[in-house]
């Protein structure tokens, strides 16, 4: 086991408290300035089936929760079932139940791994503290104490969770935690080597993929959010209900998705930046006003983050199976940009992106995440909030001459936009093909135009915001067409991660997993590189290309059944490329995408 | 390129523009001629409108007009003024969120029978009950003229229509009915051959703080013959002078009376106007930001993810 990473698992049943051990355990460990990487699954209904935390702890950054379980916390005899195939060799077991009385033969006899620990959390809770339902919060305090954190940043934790629960409840948490950790400290014998590093700095935030969406659309400027709640993209709008007032901004619950965007577009119309989050089902209902906001011209940021489909498909569960809808989708055709974050860090930053482009080329933009995303948790540095600029809110009014044109043709096919209360800048818009003043209208010769306008806007999107992320060992960097930009930039030149053996393509969430598949390849002789896309749509050729002819074997990893990428990059590149796909709702985990690798490797 | 654009901007506003003479109905008409059928219901609607916007003195480039899809949704298109002619259906929320961006602005939604009782009959009850401040007219000609006659959710019990070829089953809405149980604070009913009370009406619904919905009977002259306009000529009464519109089940009697239709304001009330609410709060100030943006809290935020 290395104390430098390993990971967590976190096993019960809905409703014993398994996500707040999570989110607790991850702060804790972030304000002692440990890396983490976190993911966690829950069942669609609220209480009943498993819910589970997996947590991986790195001196160093970590880019995704992680394969086998070098520690188990199991709530229950059926949550150590769940989980007791997902060790590593001489993980540490700790798990509710009588340490005196316990049949260790019948009930750990298939346990393949090193100490147990079982420790009377239910009893503990429910008889010192008089509240069985604190078991997670003294399974708290045992872990820490046994993981070797110090106290004071979880009582602070705890102060502040249950603040709104007021004096009493605080104190019996308080309690139960001390109760878990004094338990550890005066009767378990630690049997296992795992303590934690002691690293200096000041701490790190912990954000989910959702919360950065949210944040970084405020700083984006984004004033405006209309959305109706579904899983697993709620959490984008519970945390902009809290923030956006205070920045003098509105989040709308609509009664619908229509009417979410709907509002929006309205919204955008009325000049102020807008946006919607949804998930697969929400962004169905919206298609039509995707395809006004095009036509009409009206900027629009709309959020999907992925869950299991079609239909209803696995609300709670990740998958990466709405890209033909964010690029196909709607009747008619038009211009349209799809973007997928990579991480956490980059779910903030490209909502800045997401707003610019779709106030500047007055276009749709799509962000497409996924639930293994959004609800992943990972460290962010502090400075992060305090170093980003933020973006305007509102422009002033402007007063606009005679003649003005809301649709004019311009050569670059973007049209100056007036907005309602400016002088001189009515216009009415329509989904209606129009003139350009916006007038309705069919004739043949001014439709040609009006499209091809249209299009127009888009033609050098892709130099200004397309380029790659590229992984290769340990490296990566950001590669645009004409420079480089140095982020967390190892890799010695641009043109080694674009020439080697297997290329792997991916969009998305899977990044994190990818990056370090590749990293582990490279450990064991085999040349391999990764590339995502930071816009899968307008598609770029021109850094996509190179890597492929570059490469003597492609691969293309996503989480669908189908393999929608790889048969849009088929279809580009008249390639036949290797498919990695998963489809039961978990991401994949580093593992499976090395073996796969592997593979490749052997017929190369 | 067929056409090469002058330049469009004079510049940022610095100064307010000098006092304007009393505007006009003319003054608000639009680049567009209207397209509807000779004899149809919405010319008198418009007329009224226009009347409407130059008596209340709107200022046209602080007015937007949000439609639907529909005959009547064209209306936009006939004014001068900010517009929004949509999707089917879609117009309550649209004009929601365009009030919710520019509070500042008078907000009008035009629309059909079909428009908002059918395809976005969801969107209703919940602009009504929000009571955000926005005129809602309904241009009903109980039928579906745009697609060339089938029935719509206001055709009567009974009527031959092309999707009706042994007569509606069903029996009709009531806008004004249903307006009055969402709970809409102003409803009322005009129709559009009297052209003056319904200016009338019109103000009084643009005043009205907060959600009103103006029901204007407007036949459709091509497609919607059989549907009891004629009668309604000779049958259309004002609310009784004795009614109290701050009655509301004296107000659903008035709306659901089964021998007469009675026109006018059948019911108002004061209730806290929903962006006004959100205001107070410190929220919704939508495109007012430009007055001066409160700043994020950095700090607080760092703090609340660490």
């Amino acid at each position: 086991m290395n104390r430098n990473d390993f990971v967590m698992g976190i096993s019960g049943d809905a409703g014993e408290g398994v996500l707040l051990y999570g989110d607790l355990m991850t702060r804790i460990a972030a304000r002692a300035n440990l890396h983490i990487s976190s993911t966690q699954t829950f069942p669609a209904e609220v209480r009943g089936g498993q819910s589970y935390v997996q947590i991986r702890f790195g001196v160093d950054s970590v880019f995704n929760p992680g394969d086998k379980l070098d520690v188990l916390i199991a709530f229950s005899n059926l949550a150590y079932h769940w989980c007791k195939g997902m060790i590593s060799s001489g993980a540490i077991l700790i798990i509710d139940g009588e340490p005196e009385t316990v049949d260790r033969a019948a009930r750990f006899g298939d346990w393949k791994g090193g100490p147990i620990y079982v420790v009377p959390m239910t009893r503990i809770a429910g008889e010192e503290i008089g509240e069985k339902r604190a078991k997670n919060i003294v399974a708290l305090g045992v872990t820490c104490a046994l993981l070797g954190f110090p106290a004071d940043h979880a009582e602070d934790l705890i102060r502040r969770q249950f603040k709104q629960k007021g004096e009493k409840v605080i104190a019996s948490n308080l309690a139960a935690y001390t109760a878990g950790r004094t338990y550890a400290e005066q009767h378990i014998e630690k049997r296992d080597t795992l303590t934690i590093p002691e690293i200096d700095g000041d701490g790190h935030m912990v954000m989910s993929g959702n919360d950065a969406i949210a944040l970084g659309a405020l700083y984006a400027g984004c004033r405006f959010y209309g959305g109706y709640p579904i899983t697993p993209a709620t959490e984008i709008m519970q945390l902009l209900a809290d923030e956006l007032p205070l920045v003098g901004g509105t989040m709308y619950q609509a009664e619908d998705e229509i009417a979410s965007l709907a509002a929006v577009l309205g919204a955008s119309f009325s000049g102020v930046r807008a946006m919607t989050a949804t998930s697969g089902p929400g962004l169905s209902l919206m298609s039509e006003l995707l395809g006004l906001s095009a036509m009409a011209e009206i900027p629009v940021v709309v959020v999907d983050v992925q869950r299991g489909g079609p239909s209803t498909g696995l609300p709670t569960k990740t998958e990466q199976s709405d890209l033909n809808m964010a690029v196909y989708g709607g009747h008619g055709e038009f211009p349209r940009v799809v973007m997928a974050p990579i991480s956490i860090r980059d779910c903030f930053n490209v909502m800045r992106r997401a707003f610019e482009i779709a106030e500047f080329y007055q276009v749709p933009v799509i962000v497409l995440s996924e639930q293994g995303l959004g609800h992943r948790r990972a460290t962010l540095p502090r400075r992060m909030l305090e170093q980003t600029p933020k973006a305007d809110v509102v422009r002033p009014l402007k007063q606009w001459r005679d003649g003005y044109a809301r649709y004019a043709f311009t050569e670059s096919g973007i049209s100056p936009r007036s907005i309602p209360g400016d002088p001189g800048g009515a216009h009415v818009i329509t989904g209606l093909e129009h003139w350009d003043f916006g007038g309705p209208s069919h004739e043949p010769e001014n439709r040609v135009e009006m499209v091809r306008k249209r299009f127009r806007k888009l033609r050098n999107l892709d130099r200004k915001y397309g380029g790659v992320f590229a992984f290769k060992g340990a490296g990566i960097l950001q590669r645009h067409h004409a420079t480089t930009d140095g982020e967390a930039g190892r890799l010695s030149s641009v043109e080694e991660a674009f020439r080697g053996d297997i290329g792997i393509i991916g969009w998305g969430a899977t990044a994190g997993v990818v990056r370090e598949a590749v990293a582990r390849a490279e450990r064991r002789g085999i040349s391999a590189a990764a590339i995502f896309p930071r816009m899968i749509l307008p598609h770029n050729d021109m850094t996509i290309r190179p890597f492929i002819e570059g490469h003597k074997s492609i691969l293309v990893v996503e989480e669908n059944f189908t393999g929608q990428y790889a048969k849009f990059l088929a279809h580009h590149y008249s390639i036949r490329p290797a498919k990695l796909n998963k489809y039961d709702g978990l991401p994949f985990t580093p593992d499976q995408v090395l073996s796969k690798i592997e593979e490749l490797a052997d017929h190369v | 390129m067929s056409n090469t654009p002058e330049p469009q901007e004079e510049g940022t506003m610095t100064t307010q523009t000098e006092p304007k003479p009393k505007p006009s109905a003319k003054d608000y008409k639009g680049r567009l001629k209207p397209i509807w059928c000779p004899g149809c219901g919405d010319y008198g609607v418009l007329s009224a409108l226009l009347a409407a916007f130059a008596d209340l003195e709107i200022d046209p480039d602080n007015l937007a007009i949000v439609s639907g899809i529909g005959c009547s949704s064209r209306l936009p298109g006939f004014v001068k003024s900010y517009g929004f002619h949509g999707l089917h259906g879609r117009a309550l929320p649209v004009a929601l969120g365009v009030k919710l961006g520019s509070p500042h602005l008078t907000v009008l939604i035009v629309g059909g029978d079909g428009d908002g009782l059918s395809i976005g009959a969801g969107h209703f009850p919940h602009l009504a009950r929000r009571n955000v401040d926005v005129t809602y007219m309904m241009l009903d000609n109980r039928i579906y003229g745009l697609t060339k006659g089938q029935t719509s959710p206001t055709t009567p019990h009974g009527i031959w229509t092309k999707t009706s070829p042994a007569g509606v089953v069903e029996f009709p809405m009531n806008p004004a009915a249903l307006a009055l149980c969402y709970g809409a604070t102003f409803v009322a009913r005009g129709y559009s051959s009297q052209v003056k009370p319904l200016k009338s009406l019109i103000m009084a619904a643009i005043q009205h703080r907060g959600f009103s919905l103006l029901q204007v009977l407007s036949p459709c002259v091509t497609f919607g013959r059989k549907c009891g306009f004629d009668a309604i000529a000779n049958s259309i009464k004002e609310c009784p002078a004795e009614h109290d519109c701050r009655d509301a089940s004296s107000a659903y009697q008035l709306a659901t009376d089964p021998q007469n239709i009675y026109s006018g304001i059948l019911y108002q009330e004061e209730r806290p106007e929903f962006i006004s609410t959100l205001q107070a709060m410190g929220g919704a100030r939508g495109r007012e930001l430009d007055d001066g943006a409160p700043e994020i809290d950095v700090d607080r935020l760092v703090d609340q993810f660490s």
